[in-house]
């Protein structure tokens, strides 16, 4: 096992490697660079850049250069740790993953964990009792929270909540206490904003996760070994639990390595409605305006933790399922 | 009211602490010797604000997708200055004294005396030699002369020469008349700052001032690589003003940042900033501005239909939200009015140069028709009034330069005559040259309402027998074809209403839709590039540099401006898609020298923030 583990480890860094010419490749792809998006911004706004001042710009960020030369700049830099500055932000790229990516990680695991909160039961219930009422009402509703895209709910329920309250769902705090140090009163202001992005999250995926829990464990109550230990007189609630949900588990536990990179990718669709100050909508623009470091550090993170994700769901199958072995 | 001080000021309240505890001195000692006054009719014309002398506090909220946000525009801080967006009146704004030699080469400014940066230190001659001799003259700094100050704005004729003469007098000299120089200094778009840095908070960042140790660990402490780097990173453009590199810099504006974190950006009032109301009151009237960055529009447009925000205009709102506006004005006391705009609604841009090198195009041939009868024909296939009870709810202004009439009978006479007579199989007219013609609009949206607009003129250029291809690309896709002249057709925004002033020249042939790029190139780099212009081209460069030489305000500058502008409208380069623009403006209601309902433009809402003021209700 541990052999193995390394081995993944090691196959990790050309790996990393690769992608980071690849994605650095693709940044550059699209026509033009990061100075016709701020040449464009400041055109926009009324002022203008004559051709001395443009020629300035590239040099300053360094897009007078041939491709493979700023790209071996900036892997020089990556493998010093240094990440480069952002042109957008104008800020080191590692300062702006540092703030980003924890509060990503945090609300992104509290969505999971919602959703495990709420699908496992469901899921359980619905294959203990198939084709009950329930089953086919949390059927119905699975089917429901499947259908609606997480952006439309946001929209609509924040909406709703905005309309009947007067409450705006916004960002992960109110305006006012943006910048307060934290405080009871600021906790329960998060609370009151952030409930519902996690309600979001956690409603849409639940649907998914729930069905899949169901199938699973619907097949597996039909074996052998469930009718036996039932004959012997095992509690029906132990039984359950111990044994075929445990089995049954196994396709949640794998798709841990592509939640990963969902996780830091920020549900870009629901930060943006709400307002998130998540990695999602900071990706984005990095894309849109080619902010190269920064759109590239990124790629890198998610590659990285997709990778990661599936190393890590692959040996937590190994330990909690006895019967998958690597070697 | 307080007490006036012995020079008959008021302390604003919110600096009285500082000051009793010896941090600030009293307001007397900050304001120049004769400071600006701000009254009715100085900021905005009299008819468009009704000027009430204010009270302190408050705080301005806005929410922006970017750090800056166009709140800190705000401030007024131009050179000189006149009334909304014209050039005319100049009075002394920064300087207190201004004149110019009669032929317009030589200008010359007093620095108002005991004027002083935001942090106390006074602005004086050597800020301006400092601009000129260590950053725009040291080719070492990489900052290239801006437009604004080479002669005639032509980097051919070479930049101003300075030469000063005592701590707060200098003068610029020019090497050709230059009176439209005027407009740049009223103009908020170069700002004062193209003429003005302190030169005091710099010094620290260049190599001629600098100790090499301190600069060094200056330089890896703000993690730059090089002081180059480093200084141009200090060196903030008041477009960036809110960037958190902003930190520490000393200003001329109204307010000063304060707190620059990730989530919003926090002004404060500037102690030293030298504009009085006549009753002693220091501007700006509210003490604070703070902008919350939100990820995107619509999230600003939540923040304003929550009240969250007193002040939201320009790009920030758009006509087809005004009914949601309206909707939550009174939940959220938000005052909802309309004003004409800075920018022109889509122009419909015709390339002069297209295919310019191909030999018997059929473009060329359409486009340098001496009657310019494909370009009356499109004017007159476009349906002014239709584009704009379509997308525009009808509250445009009335169709203007050279699209006034709708009449397809006549469209399609013209087209016949000018050779295009002769039709494809499906219906649609031949090229003059008797092969298939496509008309093809490329546009990057630079709002919703582009989409629209573009399918509605193909629709109605179609009707009259032209094939129109609608192609929506990437802005940077736009730019690339546009700078290696492949567009053909294209619509964009511009400053309309802002050229008679002088403030905006973007009708030039490549600054927005390209109408010439060609040629432009040719102008720009002295004939070694480009396209020589033909005699009708060469006829609008000029008529520009002709206008370059008066104050585009004066009885000369009017003069060459109509017969700019009959140029324009007589070589159909542009066809408006619809009239004037009208735009939505959104403040918290208690907000007074609010600019009216129907005043020129929505810019002033913001420029003129200094003035607002919260009424208690």
């Amino acid at each position: 096992m541990l052999h193995y583990i390394i081995r993944r480890l090691l196959i990790f860094i050309p790996f990393l490697a690769l992608i980071s010419v690849v994605s650095f490749t693709i940044i550059q792809l699209p026509p033009g660079d990061y100075v016709d998006t701020y040449v464009q911004n400041l055109q926009q706004q009324g002022g203008t850049v004559n051709a001395q001042e443009r020629a300035a710009l590239e040099k300053q960020y360094g897009l007078d250069k041939p491709f493979p030369v700023q790209y071996g700049v900036w892997m020089g830099h990556v493998l010093r740790g240094d990440f480069g500055n952002s042109f957008l932000y104008d800020r080191p790229v590692a300062d702006i993953l540092a703030e980003r990516v924890p509060r990503t990680m945090a609300i992104a695991l509290a969505a999971i964990l919602l959703t495990w909160l709420i699908a496992i039961p469901i899921g359980i219930l619905s294959a203990r009792r198939q084709y009950s009422f329930w089953d086919h009402a949390f059927t119905f509703l699975s089917f429901l929270g499947l259908a609606i895209p997480g952006f439309l709910l946001a929209l609509v329920l924040m909406y709703v909540v905005y309309d009947k309250t007067g409450w705006l769902v916004t960002g992960i705090n109110s305006p006012e206490f943006r910048s307060a140090p934290w405080s009871v009163d600021k906790a329960v202001d998060m609370l009151k904003n952030l409930w519902l992005p996690l309600v979001v999250l956690a409603v849409t995926s639940a649907a998914g996760v729930s069905r899949v829990l169901r199938a699973s464990l619907l097949d597996e109550l039909k074996k052998q070994y469930v009718t036996t230990a039932r004959a012997k007189g095992l509690p029906e609630g132990k039984l359950i639990l111990r044994y075929p949900v445990r089995v049954a588990l196994n396709p949640l536990i794998s798709t841990i390595g592509w939640m990963l990179p969902a996780v830091v990718g920020g549900e870009v669709v629901v930060s943006k409605v709400l307002n998130l100050p998540t990695t999602g909508p900071v990706l984005l623009d990095a894309i849109l305006s080619q902010d190269m470091y920064l759109t590239g550090a990124l790629v890198m993170m998610l590659s990285a933790l997709t990778v990661a994700g599936t190393l890590l769901s692959d040996i937590l199958l190994a330990v909690l399922d006895p019967r998958i072995r690597y070697e | 009211m307080g007490t006036l001080s012995a020079r008959g000021f008021l302390e604003p309240p919110a600096l009285a602490g500082r000051v009793a505890a010896g941090e600030l001195p009293p307001i007397d000692e900050r304001l120049p010797r004769e400071p600006f006054v701000v009254g009715p009719g100085v900021l905005l014309q009299q008819e468009h604000m009704d000027w009430q002398d204010g009270r302190y506090g408050g705080t301005l909220n806005g929410a922006a997708t970017f750090a800056t946000g166009f709140v800190n525009l705000a401030g007024g801080s131009t050179i000189l200055r006149s009334p909304s967006q014209t050039t005319a009146t100049s009075v002394p704004n920064i300087v207190s004294a201004f004149s110019h030699s009669d032929d317009y080469t030589t200008f010359r400014f007093t620095i108002r005396e005991g004027l002083r940066w935001s942090d106390g230190v006074p602005v004086t001659t050597d800020d301006v030699r400092f601009t000129f001799e260590d950053i725009y003259g040291d080719p070492d700094v990489q900052r290239p002369w801006p437009t604004d100050l080479y002669t005639q704005g032509d980097a051919n004729l070479g930049p101003a020469k300075l030469s000063v003469t005592d701590q707060y007098t200098f003068e610029l000299v020019f090497s050709k008349p230059y009176g439209s120089f005027v407009a740049s200094l009223n103009s908020w778009i170069p700002n004062y700052d193209i003429i003005f840095k302190p030169a005091h908070y710099l010094k620290q960042f260049h190599r001629k001032y600098a100790k090499p140790d301190v600069l060094e660990r200056l330089v890896r402490e703000n993690k730059r690589s090089s002081w180059v780097q480093l200084l141009q990173s200090k060196d903030v453009p008041h477009w960036e003003i809110g960037e958190a590199r902003a930190m520490g810099l000393p200003v001329l504006n109204a307010w000063v940042l304060a707190e620059a974190t990730e989530s919003r950006r926090v002004y404060e009032r500037n102690p030293f900033f030298w504009h009085v109301d006549a009753s002693g009151r220091q501007l700006p009237y509210i003490d604070k501005v703070v902008n919350n960055i939100v990820v995107d529009t619509d999230a600003q447009t939540n923040a304003i239909l929550a009240g969250q925000v007193s002040i939201a205009s320009g790009g920030e709102v758009t006509l087809a939200k005004m009914p949601v506006y309206l909707q939550n004005a009174q939940r959220s006391n938000l005052n909802v009015f309309t004003t004409g705009s800075f920018n022109n609604p889509p122009l419909l841009f015709l390339n002069h140069d297209y295919d310019y090198q191909a030999t018997g195009s059929g473009w060329q041939k359409l486009v340098t028709d001496p009657d310019r009868r494909f370009g009356r024909a499109l004017a007159a296939a476009m349906d002014s009034d239709g584009v704009n009870k379509s997308v525009f709810f009808g509250q445009y202004g009335p169709p203007m330069l050279n699209n006034t009439v709708h009449d397809p009978a006549l469209a399609k006479r013209l087209l016949d005559e000018a050779g295009m007579n002769r039709l494809d199989g499906n219906g649609f007219r031949l090229g003059p040259d008797g092969r298939q013609f496509t008309l093809r609009i490329t546009y990057a949206a630079a709002s919703a309402d582009f989409t629209p607009v573009a399918e509605l003129l193909k629709e109605q250029i179609e009707a009259v027998g032209i094939r129109v291809d609608v192609d929506r690309v990437d802005t940077t896709l736009f730019d690339q074809r546009k700078a290696a002249n492949q567009l053909m057709a294209s619509l964009a925004w511009n400053d309309g209403p802002a050229w008679p002033s002088g403030i905006s020249e973007d009708y030039l042939p490549v600054h927005k839709g390209p109408w010439s790029p060609a040629t432009w190139t040719y102008y720009i780099t002295g004939g070694k590039e480009g396209r020589q212009p033909p005699a009708y081209l060469k006829a609008f460069y000029d008529l520009h540099t002709a206008r370059k030489q008066f104050p585009p305000e004066s009885a000369q500058g009017r003069q060459v401006y109509d017969q700019l502008m009959r140029w324009l409208q007589d070589n159909y380069v542009f066809i408006p898609t619809t009239g004037a623009r009208t735009t939505p403006n959104v403040v918290d209601k208690r907000l007074r020298n609010v600019p009216k309902k129907g005043a020129p433009y929505e810019l002033d809402t913001y420029i003129n923030a200094e003035a607002m003021w919260f009424a208690e209700q």
